[in-house]
């Protein structure tokens, strides 16, 4: 049996003998140790084991895939024991238990405890290596180490020392199926194809986050690994993945930064906002060139070079049923001379733009507009941020009688709130009171907003309803507290809706399925009857894809839901990325 | 024909043995490539007196045993960033071989590849080893830490002790000759264990702290190791005759959690800096951080200008800039008033008044940015914006006004203003640099740098955002200013980074826009410009004999703690630069305003 003295009390390793675990009962492991022939290449050359590529070939240059390896044999590799906080296990000499792998990637441990966890690890050439883990039990044992289980091992780990807690109280007592998923989504080559200079996933220990990071978003392929995960981490892993970075690389070395986002009801295009130094350009893509393409096929539909219609921050998108897409550009409030009224821009295609000049219901000029919705009965809703109000301008509006080259004028009238007098305050739409309202979605009749100054979502039931307007706080405790929690998990994970901590929140967006996602100044949750789900947060990893909670996503301007993606523009970080949702519950 | 290992030939075996071996002296660069060779097997001598035979021991490093003995009178190995006094045997290891690009090594026709150190920390292969080769001993400890040894076989007994030290000459062996594609058979084992034992007469002393030992994290420990040679010159020159180059280390001086740091100076062996209002300093050996100059409130912009006499740690000043004198006089510009001013380090005359340690004491600019006449007096004078300041040497101040486009003198005798070039009176002085101003030559925003030729003639170099140039002007041997036509000494005009190596006028520097000034700093014998080329995230060298430019920080990969090999570290755009008068330059890495000191080069 396994002694435990000493386990748990080391602060690092031991000089001592005392603290070594003896090994006392009687049984055998057997096993075999294959793994990527990328990495154990070089066998097919000769002499030797476990050649010098590392997983995926670390830099081979090309965009390779798991499944282009073929599973091999990893021979002549150093095998040894170790308990999951990283002491060995040792003979009743005191000799580590430890071998060689053969020829065919077989090996022998004709002595080890009969009982406890053991760390399986083959460490090969620069300090790589494979893992696995078994439970041992009286008698001969034979176990498998491979790719499956060294990610399945690896990230079991990595997440017992996040949560603080020990491996063995982690793990779930049969780890089977989380193994045999994970070989059969590798097998399939789901893996992705490795971009070193990105992430660079590797077995050696400096690799291992991005390796774990890639693997966990893999996961989200599979919806049953997905919930296997979900049941140990305690949260559901989703991938998040940069979309057209060629071109917003290319956008970005002309200085050119993602902002406003927005897909049209058929999902047929995206509309996306390119802030410049010293031009916005509105390009429009089409879908089918998005994903699995390092090009993509983009029309600029808007820029502002010479068209007289100059956009500052078009941070609000929102397209029409008729196919025109409204433009809202929040900041313009603030460059704009007092007398000027505020604008929005239509844009009927491409070189085809309008602009719209909004007429207040009350006294002086409309404010900082910056989210926009598009009621079922055809009307625009607006948020009025700096003056804290809800406006809306009748569907027949949209297209006025132009009154001079290209522009035109329309009412945009005061629906909830009072103009200049935020506050927080639920009830009948003219007590209500907001606290620069910025993003909106329509639920049916209601109307979602992120209310942001009051760290709030509000419903403004029957707001397109034609029925009196009610307000409601829905999401969102009011309060800036300290979401931190456990690494990856911040504290009002799981919690009721009211009791969520939103900072800042400035967009929403609704799901078919009833689902509302906000996003906030840290982080991206979805709200939903199971109570807070986060989506993104603050990196606790610093990657650029993977697993959503490791991504750095940076200053989020657009968010917007199509079918179960989400997709979020960001002026730094990968840009434009998409999180996929599934059909996850 | 003897058969060896998989039934090849032994002559076979031994061709790609000598494949594997030409495989290790590629470039280090190289090892992200695949490899086509593999890890060597190591073929069994023919007879004894052809074999090696390896046994050791392993130290592993402890805290004093007062504060680490566990309950069961286990010493605990000391851990990253700790400075350990003491080793202990280490008794759990798992010890392996591996070659010099960290491939495993395995024996022919053996089974067991490591070994397993004994209750004294001893160890033993069994095996009987070619001689003359190069050999890594990995001691793999609990935790997925390791220590490591290095030897080159003899015939018979090769003992090896395994230690922090030897660990740390081993990465940083390997990872210089790897570079260089040399053999590490050809360094003298008798160097080498001399310069472990220096090292480990280091870390018996508590200054070298333990670096990751994690597998894999070889890297941070040659950061951690060149680090803690800083100011070792003794270990820094053996190691430099060594490799034949030299170890620059960077090492913290100061962090300032508070804001980014905009400007930095040094004077009478202290590092100085600010972050928007307030100047702090801080012993070059490091110490305690003194608050000098903007009492500790709320940042604003709305204070009035301190009375003449105030104590300038109690002051409030708003934004400053500032130069630092050799003595450790301080140059303070307010910016919001538009008015430089001094604060002397000790009692005394400056500018021909009694000043009092430690005051404020206006010396240029009415406190009305637009407005006064250009008087000989620079109280009663007007000034717009002076980014930069350089003091010369006999305690007078050169003030760029960069607004205005000129540079004004203040005499240190006295305080009489006169100016090297003025914009207003071009036509009348024939001021070549006042031309070249009003050409557009020199506009922008711009850094100031001071020394004085052999000759006695003075210099003042200046840089151009506009022109992406650095200039001098040199005063001709009337000591008038007039006439002067600023030459090109750095910069082609284009933003860019190339040129290390060559003429420092060819080559691109990145100055961006947004920056308010260029950092310049002249080294203690003048004969050295560094640059903080600021877009480049760099520190940049000019040779005033040469005219040579070339990296002398930044430009690498490494980011966080900056302990580090200079040439290694990742800066963020450091916009403040200062050299001290043994050569080493002080930077501000950014992002955590993490001030750096990168010590000189060993001779």
């Amino acid at each position: 049996m396994v002694q435990a003295e000493g386990v748990g009390k080391a602060q690092g390793p031991v000089a001592s003998a005392s603290g070594s675990l003896r090994l006392a009962g009687l049984a055998s492991l057997e096993g075999r140790v294959t793994g990527p022939a990328g990495l154990v290449a070089n066998n097919a050359a000769a002499l030797v084991a476990n050649g010098a590529g590392g997983l995926v070939a670390n830099g081979a240059g090309s965009r390779r895939t798991m499944s282009l390896f073929p599973q091999e044999p990893v021979t002549r590799a150093l095998v040894y024991l170790a308990t999951p906080e990283g002491r060995f296990l040792v003979d009743g000499e005191g000799r580590i238990l430890s071998t060689v792998t053969d020829e065919e990637g077989r090996f022998l441990l004709p002595q080890v405890p009969d009982k406890g966890l053991a760390l399986i690890q083959i460490m090969l050439s620069r300090q790589r290596r494979l893992m696995g883990y078994v439970r041992l039990s009286g008698g001969a044992r034979q176990v498998v180490v491979d790719m499956a289980t060294t990610l399945v091992t690896e990230a079991l780990r990595d997440h017992a020392r996040n949560r603080g807690v020990s491996f063995a109280d982690l793990v779930p007592s049969d780890i089977d199926p989380l193994v045999l998923r994970t070989r059969a989504l590798l097998n399939a080559g789901a893996f992705g194809p490795v971009v070193p200079e990105r992430d660079d996933p590797d077995l050696s220990l400096p690799g291992l986050p991005a390796l774990i990071n890639r693997y966990l978003a893999m996961t989200a392929r599979d919806p049953a690994l997905q919930s296997l995960w979900a049941g140990i981490l305690g949260y559901r892993p989703y991938a998040l993945s940069p979309v057209a970075e060629a071109f917003l690389a290319q956008a970005r070395t002309a200085a050119y930064r993602p902002a406003g986002l927005a897909w049209d009801e058929a999902g047929a295009r995206m509309a996306l906002a390119l802030r410049g130094a010293s031009e916005t350009r509105i390009v429009v893509w089409q879908p089918s060139s998005l994903v699995g393409s390092s090009s993509i096929d983009a029309v600029t539909w808007h820029g502002d070079r010479g068209t007289g219609f100059r956009m500052l921050n078009p941070d609000g998108l929102v397209w029409m049923a008729s196919g025109s897409l409204w433009v809202a550009d929040g900041y313009q409030a603030k460059a704009r001379p007092e007398a000027l009224p505020a604008y929005l821009t239509r844009l009927d295609g491409p070189g085809k733009v309008f602009r719209l000049f909004l007429k207040p219901s009350e006294g002086g000029q409309v404010g900082e507009v910056w989210g926009m919705a598009m009621a079922p009965d055809g009307s625009l809703w607006l948020a009025d941020g700096s003056r804290h109000v809800l406006r809306r301008i009748a569907a027949q509006d949209l297209y006025p009688a132009v009154v001079k080259d290209g522009i035109g004028l329309a009412t945009a009238s005061v629906m909830v709130g009072q103009p200049d007098d935020g506050g927080w305050v639920d009830g009948p739409a003219a007590t209500a009171r907001f606290n620069y309202p910025m993003g909106l979605a329509f639920d049916g009749e209601d109307l979602i907003v992120a209310d942001r100054d009051n760290h709030r979502v509000r419903r403004v039931v029957g707001a397109a309803s034609g029925q009196p307007i009610r307000v409601g706080t829905f999401v969102g405790g009011g309060m800036v507290r300290d979401t931190k929690g456990l690494p990856g998990l911040p504290a009002d994970e799981g919690l009721a809706p009211l009791d969520a901590v939103l900072k800042h929140p400035d967009l929403v967006a609704m799901a078919p399925d009833g689902r509302l996602v906000v996003s906030m100044a840290d982080r991206v949750i979805r709200v939903g009857a199971t109570g807070i789900e986060t989506l993104t947060m603050p990196a606790w990893g610093r990657f650029a894809e993977g697993e959503a909670r490791r991504v750095v996503t940076g200053e989020r301007l657009g968010m917007v839901l199509a079918g179960t993606d989400l997709w979020l523009s960001a002026t730094d970080g990968p840009g434009v990325s998409r999180l996929a949702m599934g059909l996850a519950p | 024909m003897k058969a060896g290992r998989f039934g090849l030939p032994v002559s076979v075996a031994c061709a790609l043995l000598q494949a594997c071996t030409t495989v290790a002296r590629a470039p280090v660069v190289q090892l992200a490539a695949p490899v086509p060779g593999a890890a060597p097997v190591l073929v069994r001598p023919a007879t004894d007196a052809e074999a090696a035979r390896i046994e050791g021991n392993l130290k592993v490093p402890v805290l004093s045993p007062a504060r680490s003995v566990l309950a069961d009178g286990a010493p605990v190995m000391a851990g990253p960033g700790t400075r350990p006094t003491e080793e202990v045997a280490g008794t759990e290891a798992l010890v392996y071989l591996t070659d010099p690009e960290g491939r495993l090594v395995s024996f022919e026709g053996q089974t067991r590849i490591a070994t397993t150190v004994d209750g004294e920390g001893r160890f033993r292969f069994v095996e009987r080893l070619p001689v003359g080769r190069p050999l890594f001993l990995t001691a793999l400890l609990p935790g997925d830490r390791r220590l490591v040894g290095f030897v080159v076989t003899r015939p018979g007994d090769n003992t090896i002790s395994v230690s922090l030290a030897s660990t740390c000459v081993a990465h940083l062996l390997a990872r210089k000759a790897l570079a260089a594609g040399r053999d590490l058979a050809s360094y003298p084992s008798s160097t080498l264990l001399e310069l472990t034992e220096q090292t480990r007469a280091r870390m018996k002393a508590g200054q070298l702290p333990v670096p990751d030992l994690t597998i894999g994290h070889d890297l941070d420990v040659v950061h951690a190791y060149v680090a803690a040679m800083a100011g070792v010159a003794s270990l820094r020159s053996a190691w430099g005759t060594l490799l034949g180059i030299s170890l620059v280390p960077a090492t913290t001086v100061f962090r300032d959690t508070e804001d980014y740091v905009t400007a930095a100076g040094y004077g009478a062996g202290h590092v100085y800096w600010s972050h928007s209002d307030r100047i702090y300093r801080v012993s070059e050996a490091g110490g305690p951080v003194t608050r000098v100059v903007g009492v500790d409130a709320e940042p604003t912009t709305t204070v009035p200008l301190p009375e003449d006499g105030a104590v300038a740690r109690d002051a409030a000043f708003g934004p400053i800039r500032f130069a630092v004198h050799a003595a450790g006089d301080l140059a303070v510009q307010a910016e919001a008033h538009a008015v430089v001013g001094f604060v002397p380090v000790a009692d005394g005359v400056r500018f021909g008044r009694p000043v009092l340690a430690g005051r404020w004491y206006r010396l240029l600019g009415t406190g009305e940015p637009m407005d006064g006449p250009d008087d000989v007096d620079g109280r009663t004078s007007a000034l717009l914006s002076a980014p930069a300041m350089a003091w010369d040497d006999r305690g007078g101040l050169y003030v760029l006004d960069v607004f205005a486009d000129r540079i004004r003198h203040l005499r240190g005798e006295d305080g009489q203003v006169t100016d090297v070039a003025r914009l207003a009176s071009s036509e009348a002085t024939g001021s070549a640099f006042v031309s070249s101003l009003l050409a557009g030559e020199v506009q922008g925003h711009s850094g100031l740098a001071w020394r004085r030729l052999l000759d006695g003639r003075e210099q003042l170099f200046t840089a151009s955002v506009d022109r992406q140039r650095i200039v001098v002007l040199t005063q001709p041997a009337s000591g008038s200013w007039a006439g002067v036509r600023p030459l090109s000494v750095a910069g082609s005009g284009q933003r860019g980074l190339s040129g290390d190596g060559g003429s420092a006028a060819e080559a691109a520097f990145d100055f961006p826009p947004a920056i308010a000034s260029v950092p310049l700093a002249l080294d203690a014998s003048g004969g050295r410009l560094l640059v903080a080329d600021v877009g480049n995230a760099r520190v940049r060298a000019i040779d005033l004999g040469t005219g040579v430019v070339r990296t002398v920080a930044g430009g690498g990969d490494r980011v966080g703690d900056g302990e580090a090999l200079a040439l290694r570290l990742r800066f963020q755009q450091p916009e403040a630069i200062a050299v001290g008068t043994d050569g080493s330059i002080y930077v501000p890495v950014g992002g955590e305003s993490e001030g750096l000191r990168i010590w000189p080069e060993t001779p």
